[in-house]
C-alpha cells in the first residue's frame, strides 16, 4: 500500500478463509452490489464533477465485486448475485439528495469492509484495509462536495 | 495450658493464612516491571500528531486534531500496561519521522502521510483483536489526507 487512494487487489493467498471471513466477505459483496445499483441511479442527478466522481466510484465497486466473487468462489463461499433492485434509504430526486446517497453508500461499504479486518490476516487483511480505506475516502470526498462539515469522522465505518 | 494452646493455634492459623498472601504479593509485585505494550510508540506518536495541529487555527483541522486525540484514548484503553502518561504533549514533541517545521499545511500533510503508513503497517501486523481499531485509525488518517487536500 503506497497511496491513500489504493486500487482493488484482493490477491489469492494460500491461507484458507475461515467461516467468519467468508460471512463478512459475503456481506461486503452485498454492499458492493448495492453501491453499483445506487451509483447507476444517482449519476444523472449530479453535476459534471459529481458525474465524473460517480463514474470512477462505480468502476471501482465493479472491480471489487468481481474480485470478491472470485475469492468467495475459490473459498466455496457461494457468492450471491445482485438483487434485481434495491430500496433507496430516502427519496433521491435532485443533486443534493444524490450526494447524500453517495455518502450513505460509501459509509455502508466502509462499514462492511471494516468488519472483515479481524477475520483475516496478512495480505488478506491488507486488501480489506485498502477496500475499507477507499470507501471511507470517497465518503469524505462526497461530504466535501456536499458541503457537509466535518467531512471526516474519527472512526470511519464504526456503527453509531 | 488452654491459653497456651489457643496462642499456638492462632500462630499456626496465622501462618497458614499469611503464606498465600505473601505468595500473592510475590505474584502481583514482580521484581521487574511488565514489558511495555507493543503499541506504546504508536500511542505516543498519535498524541504527538495531535499536538502538531494545536497551532493551526483553520476550522477544518479541529476535527482532525480531535480525531487523533480520540484515537490516543482508544489505544490507551486497550493497552496493557496502560501508557504511563496521557497528559498533554509538549509542543516540541514530534511524531517519529515528522517534519521539523510542521506549522504549514504541507508539513501537516507530510506528517499525516507518514502516520497513515505506520498505521497501515500496525494494522496488518496486529493480532485479530486489535486489527479493527488500528484499521479505523489508518483509514481515518487516509481520510484526513483527503480533507487536507
Amino acid at each position: 500500500m503506497t497511496s491513500p487512494t489504493p486500487t482493488p487487489s484482493l490477491k489469492s493467498t494460500p491461507a484458507p478463509l475461515g467461516a467468519a471471513a467468508v460471512e463478512r466477505l459475503r456481506a461486503a459483496l452485498a454492499a458492493e452490489h448495492a453501491a453499483i445499483f445506487a451509483y447507476g441511479r444517482m449519476g444523472v442527478l449530479l453535476d459534471a464533477n459529481g458525474k465524473q466522481e460517480a463514474r470512477a466510484a462505480e468502476v471501482m465497486h465493479r472491480a471489487r465485486r468481481d474480485t470478491l466473487v472470485l475469492k468467495l468462489d475459490e473459498a466455496k463461499g457461494s457468492p450471491a448475485p445482485a438483487e434485481p433492485g434495491y430500496a433507496l434509504p430516502f427519496p433521491v430526486t435532485d443533486g443534493a439528495s444524490a450526494l447524500r446517497l453517495a455518502v450513505h453508500v460509501e459509509d455502508g461499504v466502509a462499514a462492511n469492509w471494516r468488519a472483515v479486518l479481524k477475520t483475516v490476516e496478512g495480505e488478506q487483511r491488507k486488501a480489506a484495509l485498502e477496500a475499507y480505506s477507499d470507501a471511507a475516502i470517497r465518503a469524505t470526498r462526497w461530504r466535501r462536495l456536499a458541503g457537509v462539515t466535518p467531512a471526516t469522522t474519527p472512526f470511519p465505518g464504526r456503527p453509531q | 495450658m488452654q491459653t497456651q494452646r489457643r496462642a499456638l493455634l492462632r500462630a499456626v492459623v496465622g501462618a497458614a493464612v499469611a503464606a498465600p498472601v505473601l505468595a500473592a504479593c510475590d505474584l502481583f509485585q514482580p521484581d521487574t516491571p511488565p514489558p511495555p505494550d507493543p503499541l506504546t510508540d504508536f500511542y505516543f506518536d498519535t498524541l504527538a500528531l495531535a499536538a502538531l495541529y494545536e497551532s493551526d487555527s483553520r476550522p477544518l483541522v479541529a476535527p482532525i486534531r480531535d480525531a487523533h486525540k480520540a484515537h490516543a484514548a482508544a489505544l490507551a484503553a486497550i493497552m496493557s500496561p496502560r501508557p504511563a502518561s496521557a497528559g498533554p504533549v509538549p509542543p516540541s514533541t514530534r511524531p517519529s519521522g515528522a517534519p521539523s517545521s510542521p506549522d504549514t499545511p504541507t508539513a501537516l500533510r507530510e506528517a499525516e502521510q507518514k502516520a497513515w503508513q505506520k498505521a497501515v503497517e500496525a494494522c496488518v501486523a496486529a493480532p485479530a483483536e486489535r486489527a479493527t481499531l488500528l484499521g479505523e485509525i489508518a483509514v481515518a488518517r487516509a481520510c484526513h489526507l483527503e480533507a487536507l487536500r
